[in-house]
């Protein structure tokens, strides 16, 4: 007879390895698949037409001059590069890590920091809030390359 | 005479400085020292998200309260933080600023009152001790991107270690 301990662990294993496997397709990780469908259960709420992120659609939002936000700031581009292969840097000369999710693995996995940041940075750039749309799109981006 | 002849040491050293350093320099390191409150871990994460966790000394108390009173509109940037947090942060600052038991003398002469610098770089101690490098361009290049990043010359200050005196 298994001990119950054993029990919990192999079934959390388990639980753990079914939602990843049936996750991992869209986005590459539960976590992050959990804050697109939030995203996306905004976007229909707004929009109850609303089809789906689109990776292209967050590119384009990325390389974006849009001449709305801080002049410091004129683009996402002016801090990560046109590349979110490659680091970036802050202003301040600080490093920070590529934003593909295949080099940098943990982006879009924490929604309290995803919300921080697109809360500040689309104020910087765009000068306003973002959609869910546009920020469902941007992950979509990231998770894609 | 410790902090004088720091001060000598690293004149003698900017004499032989490139005018912006592209590299960390090992002999510029700074340390930690042994008179500044605890650390904050918020501090560390939230401020180091950017830029170094600066040394709360390096300002005085109104300062760091002037600072931390319009974080939406930060050098540029939105630094936005939640109520608590920035809470937490300014009372360590302020705790540990230029004009608190932690600071000392030298880090608030040529400062009046009415003054309320808003950045390091604006203290009269820091130009004091960066006088060499202060002509226009230097520290705007690809290697420092900015004189806030004092870690491209002083190895080991990314991670919010400096004194004044090393």
């Amino acid at each position: 007879m298994m001990l119950p301990v054993a029990r919990t662990t192999l079934t959390f294993a388990l639980a753990v390895s079914l939602a990843g496997g049936a996750l991992a397709g869209m986005s590459g990780s539960p976590l992050r698949q959990t804050i697109l469908d939030q995203y996306a259960a905004e976007a229909r709420r707004a929009d109850p037409g609303f089809r789906g992120f689109s990776g292209e659609a967050g590119r384009a939002f990325f390389l974006a001059h849009p001449g709305s936000g801080s002049p410091a700031t004129p683009s996402c581009t002016t801090c990560h590069t046109i590349s979110p292969l490659n680091p970036g840097h802050t202003r301040a000369g600080k490093e920070i890590a590529p934003m593909a999710v295949s080099v940098t693995p943990t982006r879009f996995t924490d929604l309290a920091k995803v919300e921080k940041w697109f809360d500040r940075n689309c104020r910087t750039v765009y000068g306003r809030a973002c959609t869910a749309v546009e920020k469902g799109n941007y992950i979509s981006f990231m998770a894609g390359l | 005479m410790r902090g004088p002849l720091a001060l000598a040491v690293i004149a003698a050293l900017g004499a032989v400085l490139p005018a912006a350093c592209s590299e960390a320099r090992p002999d510029l390191a700074l340390r930690a020292s042994a008179g500044d409150p605890p650390r904050q871990v918020s501090t560390v994460k939230e401020c180091g998200a950017c830029h170094m966790a600066y040394p709360p000394r390096y300002l005085p108390a109104r300062s760091w309260t002037a600072l931390m009173s319009h974080l939406s509109t930060h050098f540029g940037e939105d630094a936005s933080l939640d109520a608590a947090t920035a809470r937490q942060i300014t009372d360590f600052l302020v705790s540990g600023a230029a004009d608190s038991p932690y600071g000392n003398a030298r880090l608030t002469a040529g400062l009046t009152p009415a003054d309320v610098p808003q950045r390091i770089t604006d203290m009269p101690f820091w130009r004091r001790i960066h006088r060499r490098h202060l002509q226009p361009g230097v520290g705007s290049g690809d290697g420092v991107r900015s004189a806030a990043n004092c870690g491209s010359c002083h190895n080991g200050s990314s991670r919010g270690e400096a004194d004044e005196d090393d």
